[in-house]
């Protein structure tokens, strides 16, 4: 036996070797047990034959030259001691237990497969139970249905990368078979598994054919790019859109500071760094286009940050329009119209041609090991990038791919010698990379994705907990307890849920950076078409604003940035003659102020004319003609601009003039209770300042009364409130209720009477009048009493749609009834007509 | 286009009211029923915050366990008398709209609520055409042993809710 070891060792036939160690040591056993002998003897010789078999095999094998591993090893038959047998026992029953209802889960899968309406996701559950599967017949050595499940897989993921059709019936086929043998298995332990070569080569054949007839599909030019995610991480898609979008918004930014210094390779190697991330995930993902359009702009970057090329003006435009169409294919993943293909693939030739032109020193003989060492480069940082990438500042992460970088610098560009050794040397920082990764994640650990809907309950839940607990406190049996301790602990229990709500409210907060940094993109795609020159400045972008305020605020600043770019700025030589630098500024910045956000737009151009704006305003019949410039506030003159279809603009041009613009941005701030002021002086520059309201959930009200019902009325609109004296009060024929205040004469709303109530108080100088400003306007409501300020959640009305006029929402106040919100806009705009 | 989709809607809804379970409850005289899976919950009457400016059958709004929802009395909505609410009164909270974030909740004021009723395929029957008919609320009758049930369609009683709201308000 030990003869056959060595000579098994010698010819390295490694199962042999083992299957011979194996007889030797149940020799060894026989020979020291005498009582299990018989037993043991017994399973010696089926050892034997079966190894003998097996040897000639082996023999034949090797003889003809073929690979030993192809031939099955007999099934295991290793010590048969009595101790392990009743291991293994128990094993195989324990798995046969859990895989016949794997098995069972498969089958169901595969037929849901014909009726599901999420394929990919039931392709998904199949895929995992035949992985869970081979790697309990690996456990337990059964190597045939192992591999039996391991082509499975492979068809699996070859069929659903190449979008093919799922082979149902041979899928069945496989689960029919494994079922079988698990019923076997159940009566006898060491049941054989059926033959499979036929099926093995069936499941083969598919798997290849769809590598095949992927290949074949041609493209159609004007067809939309199709992206289908596929892959096995396709779960993570969500994730992959949120992260790409950051990444793309961070490349721009450092292409847009690029344009300051073209050679800066810091922000080459960060834009570099974001789209090889793409280009990373992507490749999970299955979505070749991306990956093919993130390649090529990364080539360009490779070139030009190791300095083989000098970057240019055109192939930051280059970077920034792959960048442009990325995020469109990104978006197409949500649902949006994907780009064309003929778009993708003349980008993707641009970049191609820019990155190989003729400035590169090497020859097509050495393209072949430049793009070695960028595949080396690119494998190097796989691990480092994505980590790297969201926090640049990490030493340990960067350092690796600074490193590669060092290396890149030190080869000199036309010694072809040198650039293999750095490809070589190249590899090596990937172990330190690997090392390094441990310790940056740690770092990064920090953050949670958590979905916005969850963060949403969270917040309506703490709300809750608000109104429960003063629900509690103002509960009259628990008032009329007279206990400090309890006064105390509910003190203490109010502390904290104010805690716990400001806390919940913070959570949805962001920063406004990733909006600012589009401006900044705007504002240079702006300048340059309309041949202006334009220094943005960009101040307190990490003040944070709630997500929802965040995402609205957006379109307003499009249209007030290109208004200050387009109208507000003058060209060069304008410029010049009135004294100033050829180069228009523009500041762009958010500060905290008295409770809300403040977002400022200042430019110093020509700033606004007072008196062009009202001429313009009556020629467009805006305005009654015979309206007096002199007699107008600025404020007033200013807030013309904002009257839908004015506009200054001699003609209308692609980028503004049509008079829509401000007054969307009117309109978006006020949908979300913010304010717009206009600053300007006639030849220095206009500012725009919009104050916003930290979040959109939350809003500082005065409860007033009407009768039984309670409205809150936003403090942002009340300007005073008073108890007027019956002789202020006049009935105007044709105008209504009147009241004179501190000189001027405003116009009386009685809640009451616009809301058709039956309760509530008809004398003047028993109730409050609440001065109100709508538009520059100022009007009195009339209410019962103030019962006093508070914070109030605002919760929808649970319509659908629009809201009810002069409502906003509604708020749950403490006592656990509703009061309404009121829109003090449209209110008083439909009181008019009461 | 519109046209389209309401006829399958509507094909899909009495596919769906054919047979199943319905909860049965009284207006006036009339037992009326909304399929089972509609309702979310029942509650008993409740304080009503008016909501001003809408047409009379809604109510208002009511705070259900921290959510606003809209409150709408079926005997107005269909041009009974009202009554006064007793405490046999029941909110009936219904979910109408498609599944998923589209969906709303509101509640339906009903004199009060009696069982739980099966409707077999065979005795449902599709209620018959009238000239003066106002809307499309009815999905059809529901011909028990020894009574009729109306079953109501929910999703339209409550679908023309927000139009009436617009148009009373502008």
């Amino acid at each position: 036996m030990r003869e056959l070891e060595q000579s098994a060792n010698q010819t390295s036939l490694d199962e042999l070797a083992r299957l011979c160690r194996v007889g030797a040591e149940t020799i060894q056993q026989m020979s020291a047990d005498e009582d299990t002998f018989a037993g043991h003897a017994e399973a010696m010789l089926t050892h034997l034959s079966r190894l003998v078999d097996f040897a000639c095999a082996c023999a034949v094998a090797v003889d003809g030259g073929q690979d030993c591993s192809e031939i099955v090893a007999p099934s295991l038959l290793t010590i048969p001691d009595p101790e392990d047998e009743r291991h293994f026992h128990e094993t195989v029953g324990m798995f046969v237990g859990h895989a016949m209802g794997s098995v069972q889960e498969l089958e169901e899968d595969i037929l849901a497969i014909e009726s599901s309406q999420d394929q990919a996701e039931t392709i998904n559950g199949i895929r995992r139970v035949v992985h869970t599967l081979k790697a309990e017949f690996g456990v337990l050595n059964m190597q045939t249905p192992q591999k039996l499940c391991h082509q499975a897989e492979t068809m699996i993921d070859a069929c659903t990368e190449n979008g093919r059709s799922f082979p149902v019936d041979l899928m069945l086929e496989c689960a029919d078979l494994l079922k079988q043998f698990l019923d076997k298995l159940t009566r006898d332990v060491r049941a054989e598994f059926p033959d499979v070569t036929m099926l093995l080569e069936k499941l083969r054949k598919v798997a290849t054919e769809s590598g095949t007839g992927a290949a074949a599909t041609g493209g159609d030019p004007d067809a939309l790019v199709d992206l289908v995610v596929g892959g096995e991480f396709a779960d993570s898609l969500p994730e992959f859109v949120t992260e790409a979008r950051s990444h793309l918004v961070e490349a721009e930014a450092a292409m847009l500071a690029l344009e300051g210094d073209s050679n800066d390779l810091e922000h080459i190697n960060l834009t570099f760094r974001a789209f090889h991330t793409i280009k990373g995930v992507a490749g999970f993902l299955n979505l070749t286009p991306l990956v093919e359009l993130a390649h090529v702009a990364e080539t360009l970057l490779d070139e030009a940050r190791s300095q083989r090329i000098t970057f240019r003006q055109d192939d930051v435009d280059l970077i920034l329009a792959s960048g442009d169409l990325i995020n469109q294919m990104i978006n197409s993943l949500e649902g949006q119209t994907p780009p064309k293909v003929s778009q993708l693939e003349g980008l993707v030739a641009r970049l191609a041609k820019a990155s190989s032109r003729p400035e590169d020193p090497l020859d097509a003989d050495d393209d072949a090991v430049a793009e070695a060492e960028n595949e080396a480069v690119a494998e190097a940082e796989t691990d480092t990038a994505p980590v790297a990438a969201p926090t640049p500042a990490a030493p340990a992460a960067t350092a690796p791919a600074d490193q590669t970088e060092d290396e890149d610098d030190a080869a000199p560009a036309s010694d072809v010698q040198a650039r293999r050794d750095a490809a070589n040397a190249v590899l090596q920082p990937r172990a330190r990379a690997e090392s390094a990764e441990p310790r940056a994640a740690a770092k990064v650990e920090r953050t949670v994705k958590v979905s916005t809907t969850r963060l949403d309950m969270l917040v309506d839940m703490v709300g809750e907990l608000v109104i429960a607990q003063s629900m509690v406190l103002q509960d009259p049996a628990i008032q009329r307890l007279d206990s400090q301790s309890l006064a105390r602990n509910i003190g203490q229990v109010g502390k904290i849920t104010r805690d716990l709500q400001e806390a919940a409210m913070s959570l949805r907060m962001v920063t406004v950076k990733p909006t600012f940094q589009k401006m900044a993109r705007l504002v240079r795609d702006v300048a340059s078409k309309s041949g202006k020159k334009v220094n943005l400045t960009i101040q307190g972008e990490d003040t944070e604003l709630d997500r929802n305020v965040v995402e609205q605020i957006s379109d307003p600043l499009v249209h007030m940035i290109r208004n200050a770019v387009d109208h507000g700025i003058e060209l060069p030589d304008g410029r010049r003659a009135a004294g100033k630098g050829s180069e228009g500024r523009l500041l762009l910045r958010a500060y905290h102020q008295g409770g809300s956000i403040v977002i400022e737009i200042q430019d110093d151009g020509r700033g606004l004319d007072k008196n062009k704006v009202v001429a313009k305003a009556i020629s467009k019949g805006l305005l009654p003609a015979e309206t007096k410039v002199a007699e107008m506030s600025d404020s007033e003159a200013y807030n013309i601009i904002f009257l839908p279809g004015f506009s200054t603009a001699e003609k209308v041009t692609d980028l503004s003039g049509r008079g829509v613009g401000m007054d969307v941005v009117r309109r978006n701030i006020e949908a979300l209770r913010g304010k717009i002021e206009i600053e300007s002086k006639l030849g220095e520059g206009t500012t725009f300042r919009m104050r916003l309201p930290l979040t959109l959930a939350i809003i500082d009200g005065m409860v007033v009364r009407v009768g039984d019902e309670r409205y809150v009325v936003p403090t942002l609109s009340i300007e005073q409130s008073f108890r007027p004296d019956t002789e202020d009060v006049h009935y105007l024929i044709d105008r209504g209720e009147c009241v004179r205040v501190r000189g001027t004469v405003l116009p009386v709303y009685r809640l009451k009477q616009i809301f058709a109530q039956t309760g509530g108080l008809d004398d003047m100088d028993q109730g409050i009048l609440i001065v109100v400003e709508v538009d520059g306007e100022r009007s009195c409501l009339f209410v019962d009493e103030i019962l006093g300020q508070q914070q109030v959640v605002i919760k929808s009305l649970g319509l659908q749609g629009d809201r009810v006029s002069g409502v906003s929402g509604g708020a749950i106040m403490s006592d656990g009834r509703i009061a309404l919100i009121l829109d003090v806009a449209s209110l008083v705009n439909s009181a008019v007509g009461v | 286009m519109t046209l389209t989709m309401e006829n399958t809607g509507k094909v899909a809804t009495n596919a769906a009211f054919a047979a199943g379970k319905f909860l049965s409850f009284y207006l006036s005289k009339e037992e009326y029923g909304i399929a089972i899976l509609k309702v979310r919950e029942i509650i008993g009457m409740v304080d009503v915050t008016p909501l001003p400016r809408t047409p009379s059958f809604v109510r208002g709004v009511i705070n259900l366990r921290g959510k606003i929802i809209p409150v709408i009395d079926l005997r107005l909505k269909f041009g009974m008398e009202p009554a006064e609410y007793t405490n046999e009164t029941c909110i009936v909270v219904v979910d109408v709209g498609r599944e998923g974030e589209n969906s709303v909740q509101v509640g339906c004021i009903v004199d009060t609520v009696s069982e739980v009723l099966s409707v077999e395929a065979e005795q449902f029957e599709s209620a018959p055409r009238c000239a003066n008919a106002a809307g499309d609320y009815i999905a059809g009758l529901g011909k028990l042993k020894d009574r009729v049930l109306i079953l109501l369609d929910i999703d339209k009683v409550i679908g023309d809710l927000n139009p009436a709201l617009l148009g009373a308000a502008g």
